[in-house]
């Protein structure tokens, strides 16, 4: 396989460097598309669950949050099929697993549409969000590891930071399941316990991947990609903390609105930890 | 070969119009097959006799048009098979051997569940078997069908190869033709076993269409029987939606695969497969949405007829991308390893 670098400094020399590296590109983009799909039908299904209740198969809600899961699952599937043509097994052999945990998340999802009883209410809420747990990480790790291969040869990578990002984004996928659990599980006060934990660990593990990221440009001096990075994760670490206030106002004042809020701001985090993931491939 | 490259290229032309047009008349046969079960009653007056079966057939233009349909695709199986033995292709023509003979099953599905619907019998249980054989034993021979036509591209190839290095006058023009040929197939650059990964999940595909069809077959006929309602949370139906969603999946992991690495052909028989699998899935759901039973009125009659009809059109537009692999990984092994 031809290691490719397309860095602004660095052109591909022959017209194969090229494609791979235009596909290498592609398989970027796709990733990015993944994420913003993992997002948006996070969104809507959250708005479904906690706001509208009522599920029918031409809400329009449910036909979103399809029309954004169902992509979500394609895409990973693709991204898996592409990136085992670039050599990249373990991106492919997650993504492709990642597809199937969707369909079986769509599948619950079908469930619940024809009966809406709470058992099937529950493994669906369950299901669903476990596709979303095990995605986040997915994603984060599928970007860097497509990074890192079409940028190798360039500049060391903070690996500290890397690291940092993927566990906060484990953490986060975990808070977000128990987050889940809460509601749809009988085990509550150990859920509600669990669900605070990794906030704080999420918390501290973005600040700590902001942390290494500003140690990181310092070392290499401070450019505009440098001060970008570092945007990132402070956004992340911004969005954790936005929420987790959420989630304590929910408890002082009991509001439903909190609920809706601390939800849909968390996932933003998951965005923002994206794009500084990406931020680290780019030349300091 | 005892026949000339001239020879067996025009046979193979011929051999590829038949199957073009087999597969002209396999869809129309699905089409007519659905209006049959979606709009025909049979006469409460057919006695269940030979003559009483005949006269419903003979006086039913959607019945007639669907036998007319089920014996011209079983019927274009016949002169291929002299063809196929000129030009030595001997698994081939007994592959259309095999979907000949099944399709005649086919037939007698069709005339016993006439017979076991007649008032004076009434047999619905013998009527869903016979229904469900003659459905089953169309995609069989759909199924034989497509397997005959890997081998025949194989040939196609090989004679392309032979003319070539018969034609050349000096080894560089041979060389030079070969690669020409090649690199129609190279794909820009995607390697054998990339190629062969598709191909697998082509096959793999094409497995799901057989459960998807399967499944659709089972729930017309045994839980539905063309009538009675189904619900959403019907299992099979669950079932049946999670084996779209997977074809749908596979075939636009193709299609985008086909896109950034060139295959054009494969490309466009893929997008045109992604285009039905939607529209079929879109009418499965106006079938579902607006009552999912016969007498729910004619926006479901027509859902449920689209979905059908077009989910056939899919599996013809998928399998004719998956044959275009076949073409190019056939190609490659036989002309040899492209140069990196």
């Amino acid at each position: 396989m031809i290691q490719l670098d397309y860095s602004n400094n660095q052109t591909p020399n022959t017209d194969t460097d090229i494609k791979q590296a235009n596909r290498g590109r592609i398989l970027v983009r796709l990733i990015y598309l993944q994420a913003l799909f993992l997002i948006f039908a996070y969104v809507i299904g959250v708005w479904q669950a906690l706001i509208i209740h009522q599920a029918t198969i031409i809400s329009p809600y449910i036909i979103s949050h399809a029309f954004m899961a169902g992509s979500f699952a394609a895409l990973s599937g693709t991204i898996g099929l592409l990136a085992r043509f670039q050599d990249l097994k373990n991106v492919s052999n997650l993504n492709l697993g990642l597809f199937f945990i969707t369909v079986f998340g769509g599948a619950s999802g079908l469930a619940y549409l024809g009966d809406q009883i709470g058992t099937i209410r529950n493994i669906t809420n369950l299901s669903m969000i476990t596709v979303i747990g095990v995605g986040m990480p997915i994603t984060g790790y599928s970007l860097a590891q497509v990074l890192g291969k079409i940028n190798t040869g360039k500049e060391e990578v903070a690996k500290s930071a890397l690291t940092m990002g993927y566990l906060s984004l484990g953490s986060m996928s975990l808070h977000f399941f128990m987050g889940v659990g809460i509601i749809s599980t009988h085990f509550y006060d150990y859920m509600f316990f669990i669900h605070i934990l990794f906030a704080a660990l999420t918390a501290a593990l973005v600040l700590g991947t902001l942390i290494f990221s500003i140690q990181t440009r310092s070392k290499k001096g401070n450019t505009q990609m440098g001060i970008t990075k570092t945007s990132y994760f402070l956004l992340a670490l911004t969005f954790t903390v936005a929420s987790a206030a959420a989630g304590a106002s929910l408890l002082i004042l009991g509001a439903v609105y909190f609920i809706i809020e601390m939800a849909e701001i968390a996932i933003v985090a998951y965005g923002f930890t994206i794009l500084g993931i990406r931020e680290l491939y780019r030349p300091a | 070969m005892a026949i000339s490259i001239e020879e067996a290229k025009k046979i193979l032309h011929g051999i590829h119009m038949d199957l073009y047009l087999q597969f002209f008349f396999y869809w129309g046969t699905i089409a007519m097959g659905m209006v049959v079960n979606y709009y025909y009653e049979l006469p409460f007056t057919t006695p269940s006799t030979a003559f009483g079966i005949f006269n419903a057939i003979a006086t039913s233009p959607i019945i007639i048009t669907h036998g007319i349909f089920g014996v011209l695709s079983t019927g274009m199986s016949i002169p291929i098979f002299p063809a196929m033995r000129k030009l030595g292709l001997k698994r081939s023509s007994w592959l259309h051997v095999g979907a000949f003979s099944v399709r005649m099953g086919g037939f007698a599905g069709g005339i016993l569940f006439l017979f076991f619907s007649t008032p004076a019998i009434n047999q619905e249980t013998s009527g869903n078997i016979a229904s469900f054989v003659m459905a089953s034993v169309f995609m069989t021979a759909v199924t034989l069908t497509f397997l005959s036509r890997i081998y025949i591209y194989r040939k196609d190839i090989e004679i392309e190869y032979e003319s070539i290095k018969k034609t050349s006058k000096s080894s560089e023009e041979e060389s030079k033709l070969l690669k020409e040929e090649l690199d129609k197939e190279m794909f820009e650059g995607i390697k054998l076993p990339n190629l062969q990964t598709i191909l697998d999940l082509s096959y793999a595909n094409f497995v799901v269409y057989l459960f998807l069809y399967f499944t659709g077959m089972y729930i017309n006929i045994w839980i539905t029987s063309g009538v009675e309602t189904i619900n959403i949370s019907n299992p099979y139906n669950i079932f049946h939606m999670i084996v779209t969603t997977i074809n749908f999946g596979f075939s636009f992991f193709i299609m985008v695969v086909a896109f950034i690495y060139g295959m054009r052909r494969t490309a466009i028989f893929s997008v045109g497969a992604i285009a039905s699998i939607i529209v079929s899935s879109v009418g499965g759901l106006v079938f579902l949405v607006t009552g999912g039973g016969r007498a729910s009125g004619s926006l479901t009659l027509i859902g449920g007829w689209v979905m059908s009809m077009v989910f056939m059109l899919a599996f013809f537009l998928s399998y004719y991308a998956a044959l275009e692999v076949v073409h190019a990984i056939s190609t490659i092994k036989i002309f040899g390893e492209h140069p990196e």
